[in-house]
């Protein structure tokens, strides 16, 4: 789904309501990012974490998200998002992240990929961060969202993110490329989005044991994720917020 | 007499765990205002504020009996940092 990144977590939120109010079931979607953007966690200070000005001349957008968690470059990149039931969840924080992440893993396993998930909120492909997840419970309702690298640009990541120490800023960089790696990198070859989509939603299919139907976002929806976007995830009073 | 006036912003990185983000402004032995940033996780997310108003105006010694009192009465949960780390970030910041 292309929208840009304000509206995608507008629709992520909307669709966290309108489970709640029972208007969906159970759903798994996917998007991606188009201009790139940066997502900040809900407790993140902007101005600390991100260059905006730089970010803004490269065209990329910048968004403080729902859930916490570190900032993120969306570039080149599956995005998934799923509302469920806590009941249909471990009640533990951390071994529900690992519930939801393990789909994700199924999926990549059968795209070749030997990945696992790393506590608290992460999934890596030989000790390397591939997907990093987040979410939030409101009312008996999860929100996870997550990222799964299709490619990655350190460099440009580390051009719109700040560092706590500049001095040491082409260490960090250094480090990071050893710890980030991509679909692409690890298959060497390009990944076709669509066939991500169909393993990573098969995972959660094997793993929850359901089958899903397709669908688009419902009206009652679409009308609560643009209000959203207008009064709150595109407003400076949300993204700088902390 | 002078009340002794401190502002200060620190770093903490949990063992295993997230990067806690202090601004702490101190008058005297007490906290006038603090802020609290992270990559970390907080359940429900409103908590943090609740932690931060609740601090202004206490003393340092105070913190942690009000934080327990606070994560206790809110059922509020950190994911990436302890009570113990957010209560020592806090006390050596002064």
């Amino acid at each position: 789904m292309e929208e840009c990144g304000a509206m995608q977590m507008a629709i992520d939120e909307a669709m966290l309501y309108a489970r709640i109010k029972g208007i969906i079931p159970n759903t798994l979607r996917f998007f991606s990012w188009k201009p790139p953007a940066i997502t900040i966690g809900y407790f993140q200070s902007l101005k600390k974490e991100v260059d905006v000005k730089k970010a803004k001349n490269l065209g990329i957008d910048v968004i403080r998200r729902y859930t916490g968690g570190g900032a993120v470059l969306h570039d080149k990149e599956l995005t998934y998002s799923v509302v469920m039931d806590e009941k249909d969840l471990p009640t533990d924080i951390i071994k529900s992240y690992q519930k939801i992440c393990s789909c994700i893993i199924y999926g990549l396993k059968t795209m070749g990929l030997n990945a696992e998930f790393k506590p608290i909120n992460d999934i890596v492909v030989k000790n390397k961060k591939i997907s990093g997840n987040a979410q939030t419970r409101k009312e008996g309702i999860v929100l996870q969202h997550g990222t799964i690298l299709i490619d990655v640009d350190v460099e440009k990541m580390f051009s719109v993110l700040k560092v706590p120490n500049e001095k040491i800023k082409d260490k960090l960089i250094k480090d990071a490329k050893e710890r980030v790696t991509s679909i692409n990198k690890e298959l060497g070859k390009n990944t076709g989005i669509k066939k991500l989509e169909k393993s990573i939603a098969k995972g959660f299919e094997k793993i929850f044991k359901i089958k899903f139907y397709l669908g688009d976002l419902t009206k009652e929806e679409m009308k609560l994720a643009r209000k959203l976007y207008k009064t709150k995830y595109s407003t400076k009073e949300w993204n700088y917020l902390r | 007499m002078e009340l002794f006036k401190m502002k200060k912003s620190i770093d903490y990185k949990v063992k295993d765990g997230k990067l806690l983000r202090l601004d702490i402004n101190i008058e005297g032995k007490k906290i006038k205002k603090i802020k609290i940033t992270g990559d970390f996780f907080v359940y429900p997310e409103e908590g943090i504020e609740d932690i931060e108003n609740i601090l202004c105006g206490k003393r340092i010694k105070e913190v942690e009996e009000v934080l327990k009192k606070i994560q206790k009465e809110k059922k509020i949960k950190f994911i990436g940092f302890s009570m113990k780390d957010l209560v020592f970030a806090i006390k050596s910041s002064v």
